[in-house]
């Protein structure tokens, strides 16, 4: 397949993500007509204008966000691991972070409903879920030469049913409100939107932001293998180190907003790659806009398709995109020997 | 100018892999690492390329212990082209060529002409756009040969320039091996240092000007190819009966067996 200059692919994105944005800030159990989405964005008041400032723009803002985090975890992780099957909910980093975020609600007690710092607080707990699952599998997947596809997707299951039992063991433990807070992040979705959380999404992608420009050459030559990229001059440890912690700050933060949404971070890079190939340097911004168009137009999908009941839209991330990873395992199966 | 190891010892798991090591690379000079399998040459090349530090003894680029240079200044100068690479990514033959640049700081222009170049040198321009993930072995093989050589392609600043490569032919058809050992003659005369790991004695032979031969992780005898490798040498060594022979209408050099 022929590639795609990459400004004309980020022209195109450019296009598409506000179309998106307007299509999904029309649709949803109360559709608002154009006419009165646009009397809303001129400042008039009533139903429709309430409904689109108070709900569904911090809705779309935050699925903007989260698909962006995810989708450039989802990238950063797979030139980690020199493998484009890594992502956080194949590799049990969201499992991680999950039990991390439950832990946090534990033991932040009722106190947590209405204080300011209940959600840093949370994301704070499932950075660290996700860093710790990060970090084990990393230990067991990688070897000197490569990384081994079986042990990393192996080492994924064992972590994520592990952090399966140990929320099982949670939801024992605590009371009925943590409980049902708890519950909320197994199930991946962006309706419990507020602005609080789209600063936390936003805020969390100012790293990566920083990270890429500088860095993507680098993630790029660790591709060769951990000796080649010391070879040519690649401060090897450093970007792994950072490496590691981007992708858990942007999983963390992602199931701590949103909670787990899964597939975002494989099919999004991996479609990116197919169009405009595999150099970091281009992937990474593509990645985030093509993970944030994603996820805002899933979110449309998940609202409209049983309307007026709404789906969360974890589910239809992981309808899209479990037969997606199939079709990539087989493809990889037989490029192997 | 030299990339040298001084005294070096490897100890891996109890097991001496490298004893007694003292060996000195010179720029313009090839020297070619042979030996039976599992004799040491691989471990040999990691140590001097700093994948693996001594258990004792040291290695010297330029005079200056190898884990104290800069990453950079060092990538700049010295070049690996290990045995086997891993990548999973659809790069182009290119966008890996391209990697090489990544140390030096020679502009976008001049690093499109050299990876351009060097790509030609290996015969893989029809490469060029193809993704690495589409080649064959011995294709993958010369693009990463393309990729070192690019690393290395003009001088840099003071000091020598050094290439090191484990079995650069291994999956390369007959033409392209002696295109590589042409190439590595090329860019010995042009002021590298090389040193490449082979395990075709006959091609050993005729690129090199010191013949190293490692056997039990010391080395077992060096010096110019003809008068190394004698009957005595092949059947110690190697095990096999033969002899260095000098074929009658080409005269080149070729190690017979029987």
């Amino acid at each position: 397949m022929r590639r795609l200059a990459p400004q004309r692919f980020f022209f195109l994105l450019a296009a598409a993500l506000p179309a998106a944005v307007l299509l999904s800030a029309l649709v949803g159990s109360a559709a608002i007509p154009p006419a009165e989405l646009f009397a809303a964005l001129r400042g008039g008041a009533g139903l429709a204008a309430a409904i689109f400032w108070e709900i569904r723009l911090p809705r779309i803002c935050l699925g903007l966000a989260v698909g962006a985090l995810l989708a450039v975890s989802g990238a950063v992780l797979q030139g980690l691991f020199r493998n484009p099957l890594a992502e956080p909910s194949t590799i049990g980093v969201t499992a991680g972070a999950s039990v991390g975020a439950g832990l946090a609600i534990a033991l932040g007690g009722p106190a947590l409903a209405h204080a300011l710092w209940g959600l840093p607080w949370v994301a704070a707990g499932a950075f660290f879920g996700g860093l710790a699952a990060t970090l084990l599998v990393y230990r067991l997947a990688t070897a000197e030469y490569g990384t081994s596809v079986a042990a990393m997707l192996l080492a994924g299951i064992a972590v994520t049913s592990l952090a399966g039992a140990f929320n099982g063991l949670l939801s024992y433990l605590v009371d009925d409100a943590a409980l049902r807070r708890i519950s909320l992040w197994q199930l991946g979705s962006l309706g419990g939107a507020d602005w609080g959380r789209v600063a936390l999404a936003a805020a969390a992608l100012a790293p990566f932001a920083c990270w890429w420009p500088r860095h993507g050459r680098s993630l790029n030559a660790l591709l060769l293998g951990e000796s080649e990229a010391r070879h040519l001059g690649v401060a090897v440890e450093w970007v792994k180190a950072s490496a590691v912690l981007l992708a858990a700050l942007g999983a963390g933060v992602a199931v701590a907003a949103a909670g787990t949404l899964a597939f975002v971070g494989l099919v999004v890079p991996h479609l990116v790659r197919l169009l405009i190939g595999p150099d970091h340097r281009f992937l990474l911004p593509g990645a985030a806009l093509g993970g944030a168009l994603l996820l805002v137009l899933a979110d449309a999908v998940a609202r409209v398709v049983l309307a007026p009941v709404e789906l969360p839209v974890g589910v239809v991330t992981a309808l899209l995109g479990a037969p997606f990873f199939l079709v990539l395992l087989r493809r990889q199966r037989r490029s192997l020997p | 100018m030299s990339l040298r190891a001084r005294g070096v010892w490897l100890r891996v798991a109890g097991f001496d892999l490298l004893a007694a090591i003292d060996l000195a690379i010179h720029p313009g000079q090839v020297t070619a690492v042979v030996g039976p399998n599992g004799a040491g040459k691989s471990s040999l090349l990691k140590v001097l390329a700093g994948d693996f530090a001594p258990s004792r003894g040291e290695v010297l680029l330029e005079d200056r212990r190898l884990a104290a240079w800069p990453a950079r200044a060092r990538a700049q100068r010295l070049a690996v082209l290990p045995q086997q690479q891993h990548l999973e990514f659809p790069f182009t033959a290119t966008e890996v060529v391209e990697l090489a640049r990544l140390p030096h700081a020679t502009g976008r222009r001049r690093d499109r002409e050299i990876v351009a170049a060097a790509l030609e040198a290996v015969d893989a321009r029809y490469l060029q756009a193809r993704p690495y993930t589409q080649m064959s072995g011995g294709e993958r093989q010369r693009v990463q040969l393309a990729r070192v050589l690019a690393q290395v392609w003009e001088p840099c600043g003071e000091g020598g320039r050094y290439l090191l490569l484990d079995e650069p032919t291994a999956a390369l058809d007959l033409a392209h091996q002696l295109l590589a050992l042409e190439l590595v003659r090329r860019f010995a005369a042009a002021g590298v240092g090389v040193l490449l790991v082979l395990h075709d004695l006959t091609l050993a032979v005729r690129v090199a000007d010191q013949l190293v031969v490692v056997d039990g992780g010391r080395i077992a005898a060096r010096g110019r190819p003809e008068t190394v490798l004698d009957s005595a040498l092949l059947a110690a060594v190697f095990g096999v009966r033969g002899r260095l022979e000098r074929h009658p209408e080409s005269g080149a050099l070729q190690v017979v067996v029987w």
